[in-house]
């Protein structure tokens, strides 16, 4: 049976500002009915006769009392390393200056030229680049799906029934250069990609020799993809659009290396690292999962969501690149924020990056 | 409390001019029909409709006309939203739990609403190997539950037509969950597709036509877009709705498939049908009973 839940239990949506009339509404009823049991005017009558340092003296004894207050006194205090880096290193963008006449630039060779180079930066705690997901829980119903898997150690069995071992894989920086393939006419909405090889494209097109000619393109590809396009709406608003499958052929590819927990973790401390460094905006990094790997390793996956320029984006990606012996990009989602004539300004990335490490 | 698990529930489903109600009972012994009933509007009921308070009105009150002649009542009904009020996109999932996918498409789909996001319901169905985002405005819903009120529905939910078409053939142990299936309903001027992989959703789509339209030749426009991925072709076509049988033969025939009526009361007893409707005729509420479906399930 499937269902969708988008009444979610009826809830007429209510205009922006019924919610705070309605609490001000409350508060002052609740008021004034305590108004009329107690009348203020002898309350306040009252407490001036108070001496006026008692007060206070209460609230020194409660604050202390209290360990909450005395960590939100300190935690200002609190050392920041993001800050400290942020004053060591400014965030240049490096990209900035070309921003304006970017759209196909090649972004590894340049970025290697431009991008500071990925010595060993002091890799931050990841817990200070994290921030809510990026997601609003209150529009979302419970999922028609069966009971969730938990997360920590669900993995897809390979169809052998066994996990498989994340393989040294470039497939989805492959995937992301494809931008610097898209004709003129043709705007992307969204292209996604495995370390398997699958990638996808959508998007819609101005003509139909526009697409052609992306399709020429993509054939030039060593890859197989199946192609399909259709008209959708009628004339005036009629949009052509495009859904592409395909798959890069296949290599054979080493296994990634094997970690200890202590390197993965800086390895991923590097990542968020190197995504705040590339001029990401938005940055949203999660725990790792972890998926155990036959014999005694397991398989970690570090998420990350950000918005950048295709310049900025590339810059990250070719920093993963870099370390790709012992980390791979196991997926990415680019959904391009259309604007101007000339494809794309920035687009939201979706990367996860994996690592296979050694247990204890 | 003393009605021994008896339950009832009522699907409606509008396309066009025309309402189909669907109102269903379910006990231990089963499940049957309450009433299957169709009636004519004077004017096709669209999204402008929705939004019109008189045609709203219209539609309730032939809705409230239905029940009261059939004698059931709306206290747990499902409407079919319009083809146009709702998207459906599906997306890749990735590696991860449901949780993970989850909140996956929740994020690619604040990416594809863009700050319009806040103004849409969504949900998502995942399926083994892809997640569907589905997502209608809260200002269509609202005018959902207005027709709602206006009709004394007590308990109203909404969902896609292909969704419940969907319910329909696996509450009447149909869809054998073979390779891959395609489950066509085929209205007069419009037509709902899904096309399934053992059992499970792989893409739905729609399609519209009009008069000068040759119809088999847009439903099979949108049969190949969803076919795009499939490369030995649908085993079987699975037929309901109004519209002419012969289109839904003439496209699985194109699709070099057979065709079987999809009949949503094929799982009820026989001797609580109606011996005058055809498992044909009974196809044209697949949608309805598909809805009511859902109803009785919770």
């Amino acid at each position: 049976m499937i269902r969708v839940e988008l009444l979610h239990g009826h809830g007429r949506q209510w205009p922006p500002w019924a919610g705070p009339a309605a609490f001000a509404l409350v508060v002052c009823g609740g008021l004034y009915g305590l108004n009329w049991l107690f009348p203020f005017g002898q309350l306040i009558g009252g407490s001036a006769d108070e001496p006026a340092g008692r007060g206070r003296a209460q609230e020194a004894q409660v604050a202390a009392a209290d360990p909450w207050a005395a960590d939100e006194q300190e935690a200002p205090a609190a050392a920041d390393p993001w800050a400290a880096d942020a004053q060591e290193t400014p965030a240049a963008d490096p990209w900035a200056a070309d921003e304006g006449e970017q759209t196909a630039a090649a972004w590894p060779a340049d970025a290697q030229q431009a991008a500071p180079a990925a010595t060993t930066p002091a890799a931050p705690p990841v817990q200070q680049a994290v921030q809510p997901p990026p997601v609003q829980p209150q529009i979302v119903a419970p999922a028609p799906v069966p009971a969730p898997t938990p997360v920590a150690t669900y993995a897809p069995p390979a169809p052998d029934g066994a996990r498989q071992v994340p393989r040294r894989s470039a497939a989805c920086q492959w995937a992301v250069r494809i931008n610097e393939r898209v004709p003129r006419g043709v705007r992307l909405v969204s292209l996604t990609c495995s370390a398997a090889g699958d990638y996808g494209l959508e998007g819609t097109s101005a003509s139909e020799q526009s697409l052609r000619s992306f399709r020429d393109q993509l054939q030039k590809l060593p890859s197989e993809v199946s192609l399909s396009s259709w008209q959708e709406g009628r004339a005036p608003a009629k949009v052509l659009r495009f859904a592409f499958q395909g798959r890069f052929e296949e290599a054979p590819a080493r296994e990634l290396a094997t970690l200890s927990s202590d390197q993965a973790d800086r390895l991923f401390g590097k990542v968020a690292h190197w995504a705040d460094e590339s001029g990401l905006d938005g940055l949203s990094i999660k725990k790792p999962i972890a998926m155990p790997l036959p014999p005694a390793r397991t398989h970690q996956r570090q998420k990350l969501w950000g918005t950048g320029s295709y310049q900025q984006i590339g810059a990250f990606l070719h920093k993963l690149q870099q370390v790709e012996e012992i980390a791979a990009l196991g997926e990415v989602v680019l959904m391009p924020v259309q604007g101007g004539e000339h494809g794309w300004v920035e687009a939201r990335l979706y990367a996860a990056v994996d690592v296979v490490v050694g247990m204890p | 409390m003393f009605g021994f698990g008896k339950k009832s529930a009522t699907g409606i489903h509008v396309s066009g001019r025309t309402v189909r109600v669907a109102a269903l009972g379910s006990s231990r012994a089963g499940v049957w029909p309450l009433a299957l009933v169709e009636s004519e509007l004077e004017h096709p009921f669209d999204p402008d409709a929705l939004a019109d308070e008189d045609r709203r009105q219209d539609l309730a009150g032939t809705l409230a006309e239905i029940a009261d002649e059939c004698g059931f009542d709306y206290g747990n009904a499902c409407i079919a939203l319009d083809r146009r009020l709702a998207l459906v996109k599906r997306r890749p999932m990735v590696v991860g739990g449901a949780r993970e996918n989850h909140e996956q498409l929740e994020w690619e789909a604040e990416q594809l609403f863009a700050e319009e996001t806040g103004e849409f319901s969504l949900d998502f169905v995942l399926t083994p190997e892809w997640g569907f985002v589905v997502a209608a405005r809260y200002a269509a819903l609202d005018l959902y539950l207005d027709l709602g009120d206006e009709a004394g529905v007590g308990r109203l939910d909404v969902d896609l037509a292909p969704f419940a078409l969907y319910n329909a053939g696996e509450c009447a142990d149909l869809l054998p969950g073979e390779d891959f299936e395609l489950l066509l309903y085929a209205d007069t001027d419009e037509a709902w597709m899904m096309l399934m992989e053992e059992g499970e959703p792989l893409a739905v789509g729609s399609c519209a036509w009009d008069e000068e339209d040759e119809v088999v030749e847009v439903m099979e426009g949108a049969a190949r877009k969803l076919l795009q991925d499939v490369d030995e072709g649908v085993q079987r076509v699975w037929g309901a709705g109004a519209g002419d049988a012969a289109w839904s033969e003439e496209l699985a025939g194109r699709l070099g498939a057979p065709r079987s009526i999809l009949d949503p009361l094929a799982a009820v007893d026989p001797d609580l049908l109606d011996d005058d409707a055809t498992p044909e005729q009974r196809s044209a509420y697949a949608i309805a009973v598909g809805l009511a479906q859902r109803g009785l399930a919770g």
